[in-house]
């Protein structure tokens, strides 16, 4: 008996949006249609035109280009953030699960109030130890995101280490490091991949808000969300200057997340 | 007659091809009458209760046919109507005891439930009864039971506040869904004794679906056999225990366990 | 009675750690304070002077010891950049912060229960399915760009309010409060489409379980088994939620208060991170961290009140 299937719309629209976006950040690093720094007074606001098709902004430096730049950026940032929080929050996670005990009580502890903390409060105290700046962002944001990383792959080497295929290896005479990443491991990929979508999603969000409070991406770099807050000052009289870098950060945070529900939808 | 059900079919169209669950039921109860439906997993005798309960709503299928209770056609009637005889003339427990009360509601409330819905009594009034039937069901110091909550109980004591709540209007009809399924058997014993007293001191009619020929057995005066959504046979008990028809039912009997209650 | 107690006091010491946490790391990885108040005027014995008056050469311990019971009565420390108490600086703002984050809350729970239950009733019609699409895409949108147009929209086009035009709670309540509005609706957009969405799927979960069959067998309509019996059921895991959202709100207030143009504890924070003025961070970051463990705490009161398996 064949059961009534509706087409996977999250996963085909979130891996277009995503697809798209990521392919518009690949495109800037060899080709953007203007120099994005290059400042030209004679096109200071100039509205859209097909030579500016997002128009230019207050110093007639081309939006469109910006945006790519911006994106790539913004995009940059969350690859190394998501980095960071899976691959501490892998290692914190499969040890503490696996072994279990003592240690286990304690960095959870930790953990949970870590958690317990918004993101972005812990990524402000850690920009103001390190300073402002890309990298500083990458590294703060992506301490942040440790701990829920951490959670789920506990989650899922609890689970997994009391299962047969474990106690088989183990009477095979794996060792722990073995059995942990390279039998359980891959079995937490499905539940991994949705939550790292949903950490893009986060650390685009996370990125931008800081880069609009100014303690991002730093000038001249490009980036969505100091363009946004730069954006503010013109808003009446050049509402484009602001509308284009929200919406490419809403469809890359629209992309992840789709693209996160379809792929636990998909494991279902 | 108190109920009639007649060419019943259920249908279900969740899938590409539509799937019939339920062919030509048909089943009559009179006062007072114990009649139990058996067979396997899969045969359709949960369905044809849930649909004689009113529960079966689902948009996705399709029911046909015609269940008469007071000359009045269940299938067919105005949801309102069916509503005022659910609770109030025909209940149902169910086979999970665990699941089936509300976990975040105390005992009490969900026992006089019934008499929220569909009589005016008072507070005090309503606590009396819920008293009374908590006695009935043979719970012990039911005044600090009111007060509990499911996960405090034990699973037979959770099925008897079931069997509570759906006889505290003293309904015509009691359907139960293998009620004792999820039981221990000395529980079970208590369980099947305690809905023989309440059929004889009530005049409660029972329809008992069960996959237990024992059980069946012991509490009731009929039974019909269903197997893949067909009634095989059905009759007296004792007839169909001493001269079974059909091979299938000669089987389910050969299959019962020593074990006699 | 145990519980609460036991809760309690992990609470207590869960908010000494977290102060211990960030008194450390501010003691350590910054560098000298002395050097730093000093700058370029700095000789040692002006430096070992300072030091000493500023209690740096005591032990690490014995200086969060004084530092955290200073904190708690009243004596948050001095700012380096205005030389004056940090309690004064955070006091008159923190006002601001808690408005917008309290009236925010209160927007979200407004406006998603009543939406989540409604989506969930009206589950596969046409309202429920735009409402999905919906929820999908305001989720998507940061506050910081849905300030940005309510400004645009609301601000510049149809003149409800003036951007920019901040009046303090000192000055006028109502006018402090009616600008206040939409900073919050740009904080609660996102938030209570998540809300609806996660509302939604509880009830639909609810609505498979065995009880509620046992509700309907009784005779109860739609709306007696979705308040009587699911609601209380699915509003467990948002109850969970609904707390996150408050610290999270708390916090992305820094954020939407720079959109708005409020004066509140974001702006001094954010001023403080690039002017390095640690006893300031360090204060408003424990304030908040005291603030969401105090949230989660609540919220584990509230679980017990709502489930009675927590008991």
């Amino acid at each position: 008996m064949t059961i009534k299937k509706k087409p996977n719309y999250n996963f085909i629209i979130g891996s277009i949006l995503t697809g798209l976006i990521v392919a518009l950040a690949l495109v800037s690093l060899v080709y953007t249609p203007y120099d994005p720094d290059a400042m030209d007074a004679a096109n200071k606001f100039a509205g859209i035109s097909l030579k500016h098709p997002m128009g230019c902004d207050n110093f007639g430096r081309d939006i469109f280009s910006r945006v790519m730049e911006g994106t790539k950026n913004t995009l940059f940032v969350a690859l190394g953030t998501v980095a960071i929080g899976t691959v501490f929050g892998i290692l914190l996670g499969a040890f503490t699960g696996y072994f279990g005990g003592i240690l286990d009580e304690i960095l959870m502890r930790i953990n949970d109030a870590i958690f317990a903390f918004p993101s972005i409060l812990l990524a402000l105290v850690i920009v103001s130890l390190l300073g402002s700046g890309k990298y500083n962002v990458m590294i703060a944001l992506g301490i942040a995101f440790i701990p829920s990383f951490a959670r789920i792959v506990r989650a899922e080497f609890l689970k997994n280490r009391e299962l047969d295929y474990v106690k088989s290896a183990r009477l095979m005479g794996a060792g722990s490091l073995r059995i942990m990443f390279v039998h359980i491991l891959p079995n937490t990929f499905s539940v991994l991949a949705s939550s790292v979508m949903i950490g893009f999603n986060n650390a685009v969000l996370a990125e931008a808000g800081m880069s609009f409070l100014g303690i991002g991406v730093q000038p001249p770099d490009a980036s969505l969300g100091r363009m946004l807050s730069e954006a503010q000052t013109y808003l009446f009289s050049t509402p484009s200057y602001a509308f284009f870098p929200g919406l490419v950060i809403i469809l890359m945070v629209l992309g992840f997340s789709l693209l996160s529900e379809g792929i636990s939808q998909k494991s279902v | 007659m108190l109920l009639e059900v007649k060419d019943l079919n259920i249908e279900f169209h969740d899938h590409l091809t539509p799937e019939t669950v339920v062919y030509d039921f048909n089943l009559s109860l009179k006062e007072g009458e114990i009649v139990g439906i058996v067979g396997e997993s899969g045969s359709g005798k949960t369905m044809s209760a849930l649909a004689i309960a009113g529960l079966l709503n689902r948009k996705d299928m399709k029911k046909s046919g015609e269940i008469l209770f007071d000359g009045k056609d269940l299938l067919t009637c105005k949801r309102s109507e069916l509503r005022s005889y659910q609770g109030n003339d025909i209940s149902m427990i169910f086979q999970e005891p665990m699941t089936s009360l509300n976990p975040v509601k105390k005992i009490g409330a969900q026992v006089e439930e019934s008499l929220k819905i569909h009589t005016n009594l008072t507070k005090e009034e309503r606590y009396q009864k819920a008293i009374s039937i908590l006695n009935d069901v043979e719970i012990k110091d039911p005044e600090s039971v009111y007060h509990k909550y499911p996960h405090q109980l034990s699973g037979g004591m959770r099925q008897r506040v079931m069997i509570a709540s759906a006889m505290i209007l003293e309904p015509k009809i009691l359907i139960a869904d293998e009620p004792t399924t999820a039981l221990d058997v000395t529980i079970q014993a208590q369980i099947i004794k305690l809905l023989k007293k309440l059929n004889k001191q009530k005049k409660t009619s029972i329809l008992f679906i069960s996959h237990d020929l024992s059980l069946v057995r012991t509490l009731c005066h009929r039974a019909i056999v269903m197997k893949q959504g067909y009634i095989l046979e059905e009759g007296n008990i004792e007839e169909i225990f001493e001269h079974p028809k059909e091979a299938y039912t000669k089987q389910l009997i050969e299959a019962i366990p020593a074990l006699e209650l | 009675m145990r519980y609460i107690g036991k809760k309690f006091v992990t609470m207590l010491i869960t908010i000494l750690l977290v102060s211990f946490f960030v008194f450390v790391a501010f003691a350590v990885i910054p560098g000298d304070p002395a050097l730093s108040k000093l700058g370029t005027e700095a000789t040692y014995e002006k430096l070992e002077a300072l030091r000493e008056e500023m209690g740096l050469n005591e032990p690490l311990l014995k200086r969060y010891g004084t530092w955290i019971v200073g904190f708690f009565t009243g004596d948050m420390g001095t700012s380096y950049s205005y030389d004056m108490p940090v309690k004064d600086m955070i006091l008159d703002k923190l006002p601001i912060t808690i408005t917008l984050t309290v009236m925010s809350f209160l927007m979200i729970v407004a406006v998603s229960i009543p939406l989540g239950i409604y989506t969930a009733k009206h589950q596969g019609k046409a309202a429920d399915k735009t409402i999905f699409v919906l929820n999908q895409i305001v989720m998507a949108i940061p506050p910081f760009f849905s300030g940005i147009l309510i400004t645009l929209l609301f601000g510049l086009v149809f003149k409800l309010f003036t951007p920019g035009g901040f009046v303090s709670y000192t000055k006028s309540i109502p006018d402090f409060l009616a600008y206040m509005v939409f900073p919050c609706i740009a904080v609660a957009l996102p938030k209570i489409a998540m809300t609806v969405k996660l509302l939604r799927t509880s009830l639909v979960d609810e609505s498979k379980k065995d009880y509620v069959r046992t509700a309907y067998s009784k005779g109860n309509d739609k709306n007696g088994v979705f308040f009587g019996h699911m609601l209380k059921n699915a509003m467990i895991p948002v109850i969970t939620f609904l707390g996150m959202i408050l610290a999270d709100i708390a916090a992305g207030s820094i954020i939407i208060e720079q959109v708005f143009n409020i004066p509140g504890l974001g702006r001094i924070l954010l001023t403080s991170i690039s002017n390095r003025d640690y006893p300031v961070v360090q204060a408003i970051i424990v304030w908040l961290g005291i603030f969401v463990i105090v949230i989660n705490f609540c919220v584990d009161l509230l679980y017990k009140v709502v489930d009675p398996r927590m008991r």
